[in-house]
């Protein structure tokens, strides 16, 4: 039992001198970094026993107002980071120890914990161009709007999304941005206004493009022409022509149409839809139609009677 | 040979199981926990000494054969998990001299277990061979009492594993009280 007394005592003591002749190499938990290595024997230069790490002792040798403007020992433009400097002037919290650290090694990288963005005043935080300024891309895409948030996240710069929304009626030029992208195919050497590229493609997604013929006009069996058959290649794709074909004359397609008391029979496809001459989409077109059929009928009936009064006679 | 295998491999399973947990807290990015391992370690190795207490019959409460196998699994179980919290880093001595004096305070452990179950097997052995031959009580009493000696071995391991012990915990409330001196409270 004495032994054990014994042994308890001097081990006691000699951990206490080795505390004593280096409190560094005795109880130090990680290298400090780079610019505290002189700090290696003043544990107290940073520590208050009892009480933690205060804030106070760091502002001892970083002054406030002066971080990021130079180091601590030779406060100037030396080492002058702007960033750093805007930084530390709009943090929330005052407390390093919020986002620094220490004793996990040598380089300075390793002193600072993993920052994020809501350790910033919120007016700064939504300021992206407060400290970003100088890496913001100096491209047409970046000059259309102040609101990096439309397309950036915080968390990942690199996972821009963007989106047409941002632009303005004014700003939404295809061909402005998209320019070289457009395919050089001759269908598409036809459209030259913007319209052209909205009728087929959506700013969502470019490809697939959305062109359906059936829309203006349905393909039939009297219908499997080639594109040039009814539309010209000077003139584009939004121009057609029905004449193109034999079956169509104008002076036929004229005299058939006043018959009907249809007037307006330039766009022919604004009522035929597709080759069958008894289906057309426009309802004015179907009421003349139907007037002009009703007065056929009414003619035929007349006829008949007439004829029906001659025979009798 | 089986026990001192035995012996053995409880030692080296103890280093590996606390590789291996080190290693798989690092993987996961949780390799902040083992800075709190230690004390959950520290209160499982105190929580061991329950059995020295009842030795010494500071305490009357357990029975000393449950005291003393809750003794060596506890102090196993806290040996692991401080050897995950200290993992392998070479930054200070109070602490790395408090880790080494763990091992060696546990490898003694070991040692002890296996004196103390030689000499009771080999007690018990001896008793039923004497009876066997036709010894007489008084005369297998004058046996036994130099073959006592085996227990003295135990005793005399004491007399290593007790100061052993101090060392560690020398060190170890060193390692304690600076820790709660300078921690970043």
């Amino acid at each position: 039992m004495r032994s054990t007394h014994i042994t308890l005592f001097m081990s006691l003591l000699i951990a206490g001198i080795i505390f004593w002749i280096s409190p560094y190499y005795a109880i130090n938990p990680g290298t400090l970094s780079g610019g505290h290595e002189k700090l290696k024997s003043e544990c107290s230069a940073c520590h208050s026993p009892g009480s933690g790490i205060p804030s106070e002792k760091c502002l001892t040798c970083h002054r406030e107002g002066e971080i990021g403007k130079g180091n601590s020992a030779d406060v100037g433009i030396k080492n002058s980071n702007q960033k750093n400097f805007l930084l530390h002037k709009t943090l929330v919290s005052e407390d390093c120890k919020t986002c620094h650290t220490e004793h996990n090694g040598f380089g300075r990288e390793n002193a600072t914990l993993n920052f994020t963005h809501t350790m910033l005043n919120p007016d700064i935080n939504r300021n992206c161009q407060a400290c970003h300024l100088q890496e913001k891309p100096n491209t047409d895409m970046h000059s259309y709007s102040d609101k990096c948030g439309l397309c950036h996240i915080q968390e990942d710069w690199q996972k821009a999304k963007f989106s047409h929304s941002i632009l303005t009626d004014a700003q939404l030029i295809c061909r402005t941005c998209h320019n070289k992208d457009a395919p050089q195919s001759d269908f598409h050497k036809t459209l030259v206004n913007e319209q052209s590229c909205a009728e087929c493609h959506q700013t969502s997604a470019w490809t697939p493009a959305t062109f359906n013929h059936e829309k203006h006009f349905v393909f039939d069996s009297n219908h499997q022409s080639k594109c040039s058959t009814c539309h010209s290649m000077t003139d584009g794709y939004t121009k057609y022509t029905c004449f193109g074909c034999h079956e169509h004359q104008p002076e036929k397609i004229a005299r058939k149409h006043k018959e009907e008391n249809i007037q307006n029979f330039e766009n022919c496809a604004k009522c035929h839809r597709s080759g069958d001459e008894d289906s057309t989409f426009n309802e004015n077109s179907n009421s003349k139609r139907k007037k002009n059929s009703e007065k056929k009928e009414k003619h035929h009936e007349s006829g008949e009677r007439e004829k029906e009064h001659h025979e009798d006679d | 040979m089986k026990k001192t295998i035995s012996s053995i491999f409880i030692f080296i399973l103890m280093i590996v199981s606390a590789i291996v947990l080190d290693y798989l807290l690092h993987l996961v990015g949780l390799k902040q926990i083992g800075r709190y391992l230690g004390i959950v370690g520290t209160i499982i190795i105190l929580s061991s000494f329950f059995y020295s207490l009842r030795k010494r019959k500071i305490i009357s409460f357990g029975a000393p054969k449950k005291l003393l196998q809750n003794h060596e699994f506890l102090g196993w179980a806290g040996t692991v998990l401080i050897l995950i919290h200290s993992g392998i880093h070479f930054n200070a001595i109070i602490p790395w001299i408090a880790m080494i004096s763990m091992l060696i305070v546990v490898a003694s452990g070991l040692i002890g277990k296996f004196l103390y179950k030689e000499a009771k097997d080999s007690l018990n052995h001896l008793r039923i061979e004497l009876k066997n031959v036709g010894k007489s009580e008084e005369e297998i009493e004058r046996e036994l009492h130099y073959s006592a000696l085996m227990v003295s071995a135990m005793q005399q391991w004491r007399r290593v594993h007790l100061p052993l012990n101090m060392v560690l915990v020398s060190f170890a409330i060193w390692h304690i009280a600076t820790i709660l001196l300078y921690w970043r409270w």
